[in-house]
């Protein structure tokens, strides 16, 4: 597993090295994109909208399009030049109780791992935020964007976690939500007693993806069907029974033209309707 | 090229071992001997009427199409009609007026028949008044029952006898056939008229607005297919499901049964089911084609605000225009678990 981070907490007059891991794995299942006819992968080019002829990588530069078709370039030093000091370190801002935080503003967690020579201040943030029920609130940048995140306590680790930024949340007034409406007792109670016959302790070993285990199902019953395919030949080879389903079709043909389909109607015709009332024509 | 000798043509087919609907295996060739075999009560409801064709060329698992301008490749054995269009020009649509050009179009992989409601040159008078029962979410063919039987009753009580077919894929769809001299404005107005007046009577099972937010846990009625140019799928036309299900007449006393043992399946048809059906019955839609009914005034379902109500139908209120959304009670909208039943009695 590769470090997605290097760099340190700052705390105070201590500086903690750490890398930075993912704290998530995402079990989606890949699937290759192929050509129909012969299974051939296909592959993404990265062409020029101008002659349509491909770019390679070290030809590609970054632009900010600041009007339509109107671009301004970023270079790396560019970025570089924005915010220095914060690019190599977690700047610890203050502590917070972990209660305070509405947990919509958690957004994705990491692990730290503590570098060379940084085991003790490790230890010891880690047991003084256990002890203080707090996490800490910092400012991190990773790759070109600053982020908030909290350094929380977990076990004998300690997370970071990216934090959205207040303005980076929609509020729930731009939804069209009912504010008052008019709720009888007695289904409050109904919907009350629905809630306590369903409670029961969080348990989220008891949820899993059932759409990917189904579909992992599907995969490994094509596998040992047989019906694994590697790049085969476009040409299929012509079945030969072409003649008899012609000579097939040929004989219903016949057989229904000589055979009156039976027409007992079941329902006898009614007479003609009551006419209905035809004000509007009068 | 394979040819088929239909009545005196030679109909080109191909790719007759081509799988059409994968599930079940149903082939081109299976496809086209459908057909074939319905044929007989098939064509009198085709006949002269423009059709839009509806091609799966890969199958019901691969790309559709929809054609309007009858293909420049057709047979000249093919007829067409042509109808002007307000902005590109007239179209050509296809006419399946006998066996060889049904099963040219066949052929083309046109496993769905979409015909217009009206017939050649008379485009803009409907033979029927039709209703399209779709099923919103969380409900299904039982709950459009329901519905189609209030449709009845209601035509019923203006002495207008309606006949229900399945769409072959969901829902359901009623027919009341006129084969009087009526336009389309006519029949959409009143169409549209009971739907509404319905969707008043049972807000909490009927919708007769297209937005598909709205039809969560409710039957559609969709009363815009009575347009000159909206096509509905004909009687005995196969569907692109799964499988080769066939919009099938069916009759009354089956939509109570299903209604009444909510038994969805009852009123699935696959093709040899349908041929079986046809062979016991005939076809039950025969009376489509020549019943002549005349469409009740408006009035009798939208009262005038000046006259007194002047319908007949006693089961008509004085106020027929529904409200905008009726919400039901929330808790009807949740999933109830079984543990929840013992808390009715609250």
């Amino acid at each position: 597993m590769n470090a997605i981070w290097k760099g340190s907490i700052s705390f105070g007059l201590v500086n903690i090295p750490i890398a930075l891991y993912s704290a998530t794995k995402t079990e989606e299942i890949k699937f290759r994109l192929l050509r129909k006819t012969d299974h051939s992968p296909v592959n993404y080019r990265r062409v020029a909208e101008a002659d349509g002829k491909e770019v390679p990588w070290d030809q590609i530069v970054k632009g900010y399009e600041y009007e339509s078709g109107k671009f301004v370039i970023l270079k790396d030093e560019d970025f570089k030049r924005v915010d220095v000091e914060a690019t190599q370190t977690v700047d610890i801002a203050c502590f917070v109780k972990l209660a305070e935080v509405n947990p919509v503003f958690f957004q994705k967690p990491y692990y730290m791992e503590p570098q060379k020579g940084g085991d003790k201040a490790y230890v010891l943030l880690r047991d003084a935020l256990q002890a203080s029920n707090k996490i800490a609130i910092a400012r991190v940048v990773i790759k070109t964007r600053q982020h908030l995140a909290a350094i929380k306590p977990q076990e004998n680790g300690l997370m970071l976690e990216l934090m959205h930024f207040a303005d980076e949340l929609r509020h729930v007034d731009e939804f069209k939500v009912p504010t008052t409406t008019a709720i009888g007792k007695k289904e409050l109670q109904m919907a009350e007693s629905l809630i306590d016959s369903m409670s029961e302790p969080w348990k989220p070993d008891a949820f899993e993806d059932e759409y990917r285990k189904a579909l992992e199902a599907v995969i490994k019953e094509k596998i040992e069907k047989g019906e694994r395919a590697g790049p085969h030949p476009i040409h299929r080879i012509k079945p030969t029974n072409v003649i008899d389903l012609v000579s097939v079709l040929q004989k219903s043909l016949d057989e229904s033209g000589r055979k009156r389909v039976a027409r007992r109607k079941r329902v006898a015709r009614s007479p003609s309707p009551a006419k209905p009332s035809r004000t509007r024509r009068a | 090229m394979q040819v088929l000798e239909v009545n005196g043509c030679s109909v080109p087919v191909s790719n007759l071992e081509k799988v059409m609907y994968p599930e079940v295996g149903f082939t081109k060739a299976q496809v086209i001997d459908y057909y074939i075999r319905i044929a007989p009560v098939l064509m009198p409801h085709l006949h002269d009427r423009p059709i839009t064709l509806k091609r799966y060329p890969d199958g019901v698992e691969g790309l559709f199409f929809y054609e309007k301008q009858c293909p420049s490749h057709r047979p000249q054995w093919v007829k067409t009609v042509r109808v002007p269009t307000d902005e590109k020009g007239p179209i050509h649509y296809c006419v399946l007026n006998d066996l060889p050009a049904l099963l040219w179009a066949a052929n083309l992989a046109d496993l769905e028949l979409h015909p217009f409601l009206h017939r050649a040159p008379a485009m803009e008078r409907p033979t029927a008044l039709a209703f399209d029962l779709d099923p919103g979410p969380r409900t299904d063919i039982v709950h459009c029952c329901q519905v189609a039987l209030w449709i009845k009753e209601l035509l019923d009580c203006l002495g207008v006898k309606s006949f229900p077919k399945t769409s072959g894929s969901k829902g359901l769809q009623i027919f009341a056939p006129l084969n009087t001299a009526v336009s389309y404005s006519n029949t959409k107005l009143f169409a549209r008229a009971v739907a509404e007046h319905l969707e008043g009577k049972h807000p909490e099972a009927i919708v007769s607005r297209m937005q598909k937010p709205l039809r969560r846990g409710k039957v559609f009625i969709d009363w815009s297919q009575n347009d000159d140019h909206k096509t509905t799928v004909s009687v005995y036309s196969l569907r692109a499901n799964s499988k080769p299900s066939v919009s099938t007449p069916v009759t009354w006393s089956e939509v109570t049964r299903c209604l009444k043992t909510n038994r969805a399946d009852s009123l699935r048809f696959l093709s040899d089911e349908v041929l079986n059906r046809v062979e016991k019955q005939g076809d039950l839609f025969a009376d489509v084609l020549t019943l002549k009914q005349h469409l009740p005034s408006l009035s009798s379902v939208t009262p005038n605000k000046h006259r007194k109500a002047t319908s007949q139908c006693a089961l008509l209120p004085q106020t027929i225009r529904p409200k905008p959304w009726v919400c039901a009670p929330w808790h009807l909208l949740l999933p109830i678990p079984t543990s929840f039943r013992h808390l009715s009695g609250l």
